[in-house]
């Protein structure tokens, strides 16, 4: 039977309690050894929990069992869908032959039909004022034109006119051999082009800036209250709010993407990988990126990720969590998903040497690539790194 | 590098790609394993009921949004099934029919003090405290699973539970 004190522990301890509840239990805490105790001997059992493994093991013929019922099943469905098809075919037939019978009544049809094409008029009409307000709009917001100045050596015959004009949306910019240029963001930012380069103005409004970065070498440094600016690489796109950083590339070749501060939002095939500051990586096949590396000076670590892929997993694992130091956290972190599960549980552990996981996470969430649980693990990495 | 994994895998079992739901397979596998075990307490009935899970899930998978949690989705069909398996214990008498198991053989045990502790605590009071204080579901959806039981019924027998526990002289503190 639980007593009442104890019913108020246990309320306490599930966080089912109010604050002011709460408060008052904690104050009878400090006073009452006893139910402190009782309280530490709840919260030890907790973490037992939380530490508690799974033990057992099951059958390696169990995946295998699950596979081959599936493939059973497909097999009766197409059977079960032909058979369908074959039905339906008949019905066919019996309704054309039912149709030809029944032509009347075109007029209600053709008066819907005029209805319907009234409609769309009146939609589209609608939709083309609310563009051109929308435009109105945009011209007010603009951020339009950008300014360009000469930061080294000499002004290109081609960009001597834009020195005064600035850029525009939709334009190309490129600098020539021995020409290095500052472009100018008013209020966003300042990106600094070296020689040879080449990128494309996407928008720019108040709210949201954007570039296409095509070949050359371009250090991005954003002003204090930057929103969002992107930057387009083939079908990757870099999201800064507060980050420094650098690009460079050969035209169609691997882009190599340095952090300086803060961390660098990466958006690709429809999800969203953050970069911290001193570490690089790599765009490659247009919608990929490598896993970042620190620029701490672990050459055999960084060597053997640089080398790492799937198919070299039972070679390569060992002697990368071997070598890995702690200013390779990250690296560790972003390898999680490319191993398979046994790697990764060794993954999980030695990264856990250098941050232990957060409180209420346990390596089973990791182990499963839970979301917020490995969202929260990054940030604290990332806080204590 | 793709981040997200799961995500990209369960779009493609989506698409009806086995390779990539035998990959999810593999990810879940030991934790809906071992939660079967604790709670039915035999292996064989427990690899058959995961199996039943996982069937289950892919035929569901086209359903669960985008939004929702794989894991959370799979673990709430594996506690339907095993609790069903639990009342109706029609696994149980299948595998006795085929001769898989013997009516008696319903002691599984581990070499971990701990998960043996859990593992010979009563049905009613192990079901209860491993959704509650393993599986981290609240007071009132376990009312929800186990529908004999209100919220305040299950709330005591966590609790006593957990007291059982603490003071069992086989616990490590």
């Amino acid at each position: 039977m639980i007593s009442k004190e104890e019913k108020i522990l246990h309320d306490y301890f599930d966080n089912l309690l109010t604050t002011a509840e709460q408060h008052k239990f904690e104050e009878d805490l400090i006073d009452n050894i006893d139910l402190a105790i009782e309280l530490g001997k709840l919260k030890n059992l907790h973490r037992n929990l939380r530490n508690l493994t799974s033990n057992f093991e099951p059958g390696p013929h169990v995946i295998d069992n699950i596979i081959d019922s599936l493939l059973e099943e497909k097999k009766e469905k197409k059977e079960a869908a032909l058979l369908e098809e074959k039905e339906s075919k008949k019905e066919k037939k019996a309704r054309k032959k039912k149709e030809k019978k029944k032509r009347k009544g075109l007029k209600a049809k053709t008066k819907y039909r005029l209805n319907q094409l009234f409609t769309m008029v009146l939609l589209l009409l609608i939709i083309a004022s609310a563009i051109g307000g929308y435009l109105y709009f945009q011209e007010e917001n603009t951020t339009f034109p950008w300014k360009i100045s000469l930061m080294d050596g000499n002004i290109s015959r081609q960009n001597e006119a834009l020195l005064s004009s600035g850029l525009k949306d939709a334009q190309t910019f490129a600098t020539s051999e021995n020409e290095k240029i500052k472009l100018t963001i008013p209020l966003k930012a300042v990106i600094e082009i070296e020689e040879k380069s080449k990128i494309r103005v996407i928008a720019g409004s108040q709210q949201y800036n954007s570039i296409k970065f095509i070949s050359g070498k371009i250090n991005f440094i954003p002003f204090v209250g930057n929103e969002i600016f992107d930057i387009f690489i083939n079908q990757v796109t870099l999201q800064s709010s507060n980050s420094e950083f650098e690009i460079s590339s050969l035209e169609g070749k691997l882009s190599e993407v340095f952090v300086k501060s803060n961390y660098l939002k990466v958006l690709l095939n429809g999800n969203e990988v953050k970069i911290p500051f001193n570490h690089f990586f790599q765009i490659y096949n247009s919608n990929e990126i490598s896993i970042p590396t620190s620029v701490n000076i672990n050459k055999t670590f960084t060597r053997l990720i640089e080398k790492y892929s799937l198919t070299k997993e039972q070679n390569l694992i060992p002697k990368i969590l071997k070598t890995a130091n702690r200013y390779n956290a990250f690296s560790l972190y972003y390898l999680l998903s490319e191993v398979t599960p046994i790697n990764r549980e060794k993954a999980i552990k030695k990264l856990s040497k250098f941050f232990p996981l957060p409180e209420n996470i346990s390596e089973e969430d990791i182990l499963i690539l839970d979301n917020n649980a490995l969202q929260k693990w990054w940030d604290k990495i990332y806080l204590e790194m | 590098m793709q981040h997200d994994y799961i995500k990209l895998l369960i779009k493609s079992a989506q698409q009806g790609k086995k390779n990539s739901y035998r990959e999810l397979c593999n990810i879940n596998l030991k934790r809906i394993y071992n939660l079967a075990v604790r709670f039915l307490l035999n292996t064989k009935i427990a690899e058959e009921i995961t199996q039943n899970i996982f069937i289950e899930a892919w035929e569901n998978i086209k359903f669960l949004r985008p939004e929702q949690s794989f894991d959370i989705w799979l673990k709430s069909i594996a506690i339907y099934k095993v609790l069903d398996e639990l009342r109706s214990n029609k696994i149980k008498d299948k595998l006795i029919a085929e001769g898989v198991i013997s009516e008696d053989d319903y002691k599984v045990e581990c070499n971990r003090k701990f998960e043996n502790l859990i593992l010979t605590l009563p049905e009613k009071e192990r079901i209860a405290f491993i959704l509650h204080d393993i599986e981290k579901y609240t007071y009132a959806e376990i009312a929800d699973f186990m529908h004999e039981y209100n919220e305040d019924e299950i709330k005591t027998i966590v609790r006593e539970t957990r007291h059982a526990i603490i003071n069992n002289p086989d616990y490590d503190q």
